[in-house]
């Protein structure tokens, strides 16, 4: 583990080297929040030698000029360059979160990138591909809080090789309603403080366990892909979903599908073939993780 | 000289990089959009050893850049079916030209818009009909709408509703206030070159396509594609003069008739002096009367010279910096005169500090 002091005199300077899976990021920023939040999230990941590669650099920074004193700003750069409009410095710590999978997305096309949770045990991993809304960041945290390892809970990084799927740990983007309802049933997560009016309302970052960290190289195979979708009052159950809708709905929510077409088809179409495909619609948190576990029993 | 551009004129240096050097080359290839440029130099006859780390980025890029080639194909298709459906024809320019006439640089060349260019009279009935098919002009302020629409050679970009494509619809290939050249519509509309026996789809013939390339590049005041252009004016210079003994004449022939000498001799100056390109002797020697005054010229490669570089924070330097304002200015006052260009530019700034 890194000291905090030798955290902070880095990512002011030449910037910390953080390996997160696959990939590998140099962050700089000298923002104090971003800083503290950055700390907490990566201090147990494996810091990188200065000789090695870098795959992202990245960087948060303050406008010059009077926007540092009146409605104060931040700016996301990646190598120089600014992908994305400014926002208010409050939410400067998700903005480095979001830009980080900006470039994973944009710039990842030696995997094939599908927006989705990803949690597994042991060796099994289940896909939560979902629009935003489902509650799969919810269900994806509720279930890292019971045991299960966090992949991500939000790109899924299929390999191209032999569709098994590469952990990306990073916090877990909690959204308005959720962050009481985890905050209540887990008192024991870590929830950054809230940051509010972001363009996805309310939002509060859940640091990621330390077992989930050190296991942050291994790959899994994907059993199951199961679409939650949170409704009021139903009891919790998985329906089989038919393997060609599945196909569909996996590409749909997919980052770079269109990038890498031949490959990415039969990679997708692997994936459906060999695992469970299902729907999973529920109201209730420990319903749900009781129901996850036994469809990993099962086989 | 930056790394990139040491690489990309000896590509054997990479047998003796380290992974630091690896990942600068990268970084720098990303900034100046030539990653996929140097992906396909450095794979192409799989004689280089590369670095797992590295290569999983150059593929990623050449992986995009095919991707998008075939995406321009199929977008130029939709627009002169659009536009036919009126009559218009449709001449495409730059990055989707090269990609209809299957010119090698196609296959690792990023574009971000297609640049058409159709007849000045038919502009309002074409906007009028891409709109009912999904293209919009984006929002601009009364003032930038005006601008471009009575001084550019353009209308203001128009972007498609779903797939995000942005296309720059051009009547000509300089802005009317151009100062020193003025070149006539009719002078790029008669040499048109039909694609596969297309009655709509049109391109420039390859001399026009290197000027209006050159034209592009040396009227412009902001560089940050400025060494990707260059390229470009080699590489089309390297296809379109293999194997046609008249294209260095036809080069001459049309500089001349559309006011463009001065140009081409920098293009061809530059791609020499920067990029190694051989010209032949007899271009060379018919391109030095194109040449201006000893103290421009000079100051010229000053400028030219600092400025075709990675823009990337490991190439700033002091020269680079005074090059950038240098040809700044330069850009603007050729392209407007000053009784236009000051009260564009003080209108500009006070745009600037309300947003």
């Amino acid at each position: 583990m890194i000291s905090k002091e030798v955290f902070n005199k880095r990512i002011k300077t030449d910037g910390v080297n953080i390996e997160l899976g696959p990939f590998s990021f140099n962050i700089k920023t000298t923002i104090p929040n971003a800083i503290e939040e950055a700390y907490i999230n990566y201090k147990d990941h494996e810091f990188l030698d200065a000789n090695k590669f870098i795959d992202f650099h990245i960087s948060l920074e303050r406008p010059k000029g009077i926007r540092r004193w009146i409605k104060p700003n931040v700016e996301f750069y990646f190598d120089g360059h600014s992908p994305f409009k400014p926002l208010p410095l409050p939410q400067a710590y998700p903005m480095l979160e979001w830009g980080m999978n900006w470039c994973i997305a944009n710039y990842g096309h030696y995997f094939l990138i599908i927006h989705a949770a990803v949690v597994a045990k042991g060796n099994k991993a289940i896909l939560l591909p979902a629009p935003q809304g489902s509650g799969k960041s919810t269900l994806c945290a509720a279930l890292v809080n019971s045991g299960w390892r966090l992949f991500s809970d939000e790109l899924a990084i299929i390999s191209l090789k032999d569709a098994s799927v590469f952990p990306c740990v990073r916090p877990v983007s909690l959204k308005n309603e959720s962050i009481n309802i985890i905050k209540s049933r887990f008192p024991d997560a870590r929830l950054m403080p809230s940051v509010h009016d972001t363009t996805k309302g309310t939002v509060s970052l859940m640091m990621p366990g330390l077992e989930s960290v050190k296991q942050g190289n291994c790959p899994a195979k994907i059993s199951a892909i199961v679409f939650p979708k949170y409704q009021l009052e139903v009891n919790g159950k998985f329906e089989v979903k038919d393997k060609s809708q599945t196909f569909i709905e996996l590409i749909q929510n997919s980052f770079n599908y269109h990038v890498i077409s031949n490959q990415s088809f039969n990679i997708a179409g692997d994936i459906v073939e060999s695992a469970y495909c299902y729907e999973y619609i529920y109201s209730d948190l420990t319903k749900a993780i009781l129901d996850f576990d036994s469809l990993v029993d099962l086989d | 000289m930056s790394l990139l551009l040491t690489t990309i004129l000896q590509p054997s240096l990479i047998n003796s990089f380290n992974s630091k050097d690896w990942e600068l080359l990268i970084r720098q290839a990303r900034s100046a959009q030539l990653l996929s440029y140097l992906a396909n130099l450095l794979t192409i006859d799989n004689v280089f050893e590369i670095p797992f780390k590295a290569k999983q980025h150059l593929e990623a890029a050449l992986i995009f850049s095919k991707k998008q080639k075939s995406n321009v194909t199929a977008e130029c298709d939709r627009i002169s079916k659009i536009l036919s459906d009126i009559g218009i024809k449709s001449i495409f320019l730059k990055g989707a030209a090269y990609s209809l006439i299957q010119l090698p640089l196609s296959d690792y060349r990023l574009l971000s818009d297609i640049d058409i260019m159709i007849n000045k009279s038919e502009l309002a009935k074409a906007e009028n009909i891409l709109f009912n098919h999904g293209w919009f002009s984006e929002s601009l302020t009364d003032y930038d709408n005006m601008y471009y629409r009575k001084w550019s050679h353009e209308i203001p970009p128009l972007k498609h509703i779903k797939r995000q494509t942005v296309l720059d619809l051009h009547h000509n290939i300089l802005p009317i206030t151009t100062i020193n050249s003025h070149i006539e519509e009719s002078a790029l509309h008669n040499n048109i070159v039909a694609i596969n026996k297309s009655q709509y789809t049109y391109v420039l013939p390859s001399h026009l396509m290197l000027l209006h390339s050159a034209a592009h590049l040396f009227y412009e005041s902001e560089f940050n594609k400025g060494l990707r252009d260059l390229i470009d004016i080699k590489e089309l210079f390297l296809s379109f003069s293999s194997g046609d003994d008249e294209y260095c004449n036809k080069l001459i022939i049309y500089a001349k008739e559309l006011g463009l000498e001065r140009t081409l001799f920098y293009a061809m100056r530059y791609i020499e002096q920067i990029l190694k390109c051989e010209l032949p002797s007899n271009l060379k020697i018919e391109l030095l009367p194109f040449s201006p005054p000893k103290a421009i010229l000079f100051l010229m490669d000053f400028s030219f010279k600092n400025i075709f570089i990675p823009f990337h924070s490991s190439c700033y330097t002091k020269r680079f910096e005074i090059s950038k304002t240098i040809l700044y200015w330069r850009g603007h006052l050729l392209r407007m005169p000053l009784r236009l260009l000051v009260p564009h530019l003080t209108r500009k700034f006070f745009m600037q500090l309300k947003s």
